[in-house]
């Protein structure tokens, strides 16, 4: 389902170019959640934007779903991303003048997942909280938001960066238990984090260091 | 979502910095507004007073040349007084004041004299108006300065002018012009000492016209008057008209000045607050851009809201800016006062400049925003 060949990422800096991703080759199947571990700055953010048509590698392929992502025009990864791929990052990224439900709707590409978004927010337990801001929410509810947002379109791929990093256990563990939920529908999951949150649940666990990966 | 809603949450959300850019808009509009709606009534006001002032007249013995008039300042030949009567007398034509001036160098002792009878007369319809001159009595004299310091005479005295005396009632300060060397006597003592009984050489008219509005060309003016003096022509005194007009341009020219100042600043304000905006909103465009949208729709968020502002504090601005000009206006041009209104084709022609100007003074900080790169934010957390 996504498959990343040979990336690399080199971002020029002042003492020399700075080398992000050094030649990641992953593979990960539909019905698969795969972690990628690794301290702060060994490129985890790096590769899921990569992974996910946000940031351009230097050199090597993105694929999902046998589309080459880069061979895409800007505009035709913004749609392919509408429609097959759903982020989730640390800090949320909510829309702050946007109520809990319109910013699900707002990543909505029809009406059907419009609708959708009621029903996942409900199922998140948001139903009471349709109407509030994301500054009314605490930091579960935004994720659980985010949650909800980066599922509404029925995608192929959820690329998740720390997705737990900024939760209370219990709103971790239920985060998880979505994304794996997610995964077991068929979907198909990349978490990037540092923590342990994710061990439980996922398939399979690669380590990141100095742009290079292990264990994949 | 539609883009629309999205932009009015948006305003709505950053009440401030959005109240801020509107004020911009507005004040922009209602100085542009309130500018042209009074420089409207300035026109009217000048348009009226120009007609309303008439010409100012020389009329002058028929034979003398306009040359040695302008050389000599007065004219050498003569024509009747009594066609001060008919011109007042005229039914079609109105004035505001006549004056019937005698003038003629002549010599006392080593001193020379410009011996100068004036007689003024007011338009009836001036009412308790004074005349534009002084008034002398008969018998008496004003001297100008140079002929008081000359002749040695001071108020009291006496001047004794070809066998004829006259008491000095005034002695003038300096003035620095042909008055400083004039004896200034009634018209009639002037007839009588000068040997020209009922004859005048000048007849200064002040705010002539004819009665009839419509007919206000100095043409039919001239003709008119010819016809009634047939010895006299007439001459248009212009410099009252041309420093009207003088001045309405100058008028203009520094409002025009003032106006692009006043633009360049608001463009600024407009420009500015954008871009805090934009500063404001990089998280968001980064998870726009990752939802899927595209640049030109983050270039539409911005300038759209530019555009909806422009609207608004266009509005908001001619409202201002009509209220302001009938507020200020009645007490600056008060002939016209009644005639200042809201100037609604102005409301049309603001209504499309001014979201246009915004969304030009947006067009930087949307084209900063549609060219974001969004990985650059959400690797930011």
């Amino acid at each position: 389902m996504l498959e990343l060949v040979n990336i690399r990422k080199t971002w020029p800096a002042k003492s020399g170019a700075v080398q992000a991703l050094d030649g990641i080759t992953l593979r990960i199947e539909a019905g698969e959640l795969v972690t990628v571990k690794g301290p702060s700055g060994c490129g985890k953010t790096t590769l899921l934007l990569a992974a996910g048509g946000m940031q351009r590698p230097s050199e090597g392929e993105v694929r999902i779903g046998g589309t080459e992502l880069y061979a895409l025009s800007t505009a035709g990864r913004g749609a392919f991303r509408r429609k097959n791929i759903g982020f989730v990052f640390q800090l949320f990224h909510l829309v702050p003048y946007l109520s809990v439900l319109e910013n699900v709707q707002l990543a909505a590409r029809d009406a059907t997942a419009r609708e959708q978004g009621r029903v996942l927010l409900d199922d998140l337990g948001l139903g009471d909280r349709l109407t509030h801001r994301p500054a009314e929410l605490s930091a579960g509810e935004r994720q659980r938001t985010a949650l909800a947002r980066a599922m509404v379109n029925h995608p192929k791929l959820i690329l998740a960066d720390e997705p737990t990093g900024n939760l209370d256990p219990e709103n971790a563990a239920l985060v998880m238990q979505r994304l794996a939920a997610f995964r077991d529908a068929g979907g198909t999951v990349l978490v990037v984090t540092h923590g342990t949150d994710a061990d439980a649940l996922a398939d399979r666990s690669v380590r990141l260091a100095a742009g290079k990966l292990a264990g994949a | 979502m539609n883009v629309f809603p999205l932009i009015l949450k948006e305003i709505r959300h950053r009440k401030l910095n959005s109240l801020l850019a509107l004020l911009g808009i507005a004040v922009a509009t209602a100085l542009y507004v309130g500018f042209f709606t009074t420089g409207a009534a300035a026109d009217r006001e000048t348009t009226r007073l120009m007609r309303d002032i008439g010409f100012n007249l020389r009329i002058v013995p028929r034979g003398e040349s306009e040359t040695a008039l302008l050389r000599r300042g007065h004219a050498e030949n003569t024509m009747p007084e009594e066609y001060a009567d008919r011109f007042a007398n005229q039914p079609d034509l109105s004035y505001e004041h006549l004056t019937l001036t005698l003038k003629r160098w002549t010599r006392v002792g080593e001193t020379d004299l410009l011996v100068t009878g004036i007689r003024s007369m007011v338009s009836p319809r001036g009412g308790k108006k004074k005349p534009m001159i002084f008034q002398i009595d008969p018998g008496t004299t004003y001297l100008g300065f140079h002929v008081a310091r000359q002749l040695g005479l001071e108020p009291g005295g006496m001047l004794e002018l070809e066998g004829h005396r006259f008491e000095v009632a005034q002695c003038l300060n300096e003035a620095g012009n042909e008055d400083d060397a004039t004896v200034f006597l009634h018209l009639q003592d002037a007839q009588l000492v000068l040997g020209e009984a009922g004859r005048i050489n000048e007849i200064q008219a002040i705010e002539c016209l004819c009665r009839d509005p419509n007919v206000d060309s100095i043409d039919i003016l001239r003709a008119e008057l010819e016809r009634v003096m047939p010895e006299a022509k007439v001459i248009q005194k212009r410099a009252m008209a041309k420093a009207r007009e003088s001045q309405r341009l100058m008028m203009e020219a520094y409002f025009a000045f003032a106006m692009q100042g006043l633009l360049v600043a608001c463009a600024l304000w407009i420009a500015v607050l954008a871009i805090l905006n934009l500063r404001e909103r990089r998280d968001e465009i980064g998870i726009l851009r990752a939802l899927g949208f595209g640049a030109s729709m983050v270039a539409v968020l911005f300038l759209g809201k530019a555009i909806l502002l422009g609207i608004a504090g266009a509005a908001l601005g001619f409202a201002a800016g009509s209220a302001l000009a009938l507020w200020a206006g009645p007490s600056i041009f008060e002939v016209t006062a009644a005639a200042i209104e809201p100037e609604y084709a102005l409301l049309r022609e603001v209504l499309w400049a001014a979201p246009l100007f915004a969304a030009c003074c947006t067009l930087v900080p949307a084209a900063l925003a549609a060219t974001q790169d969004p990985a650059q934010t959400l690797r930011e957390d």
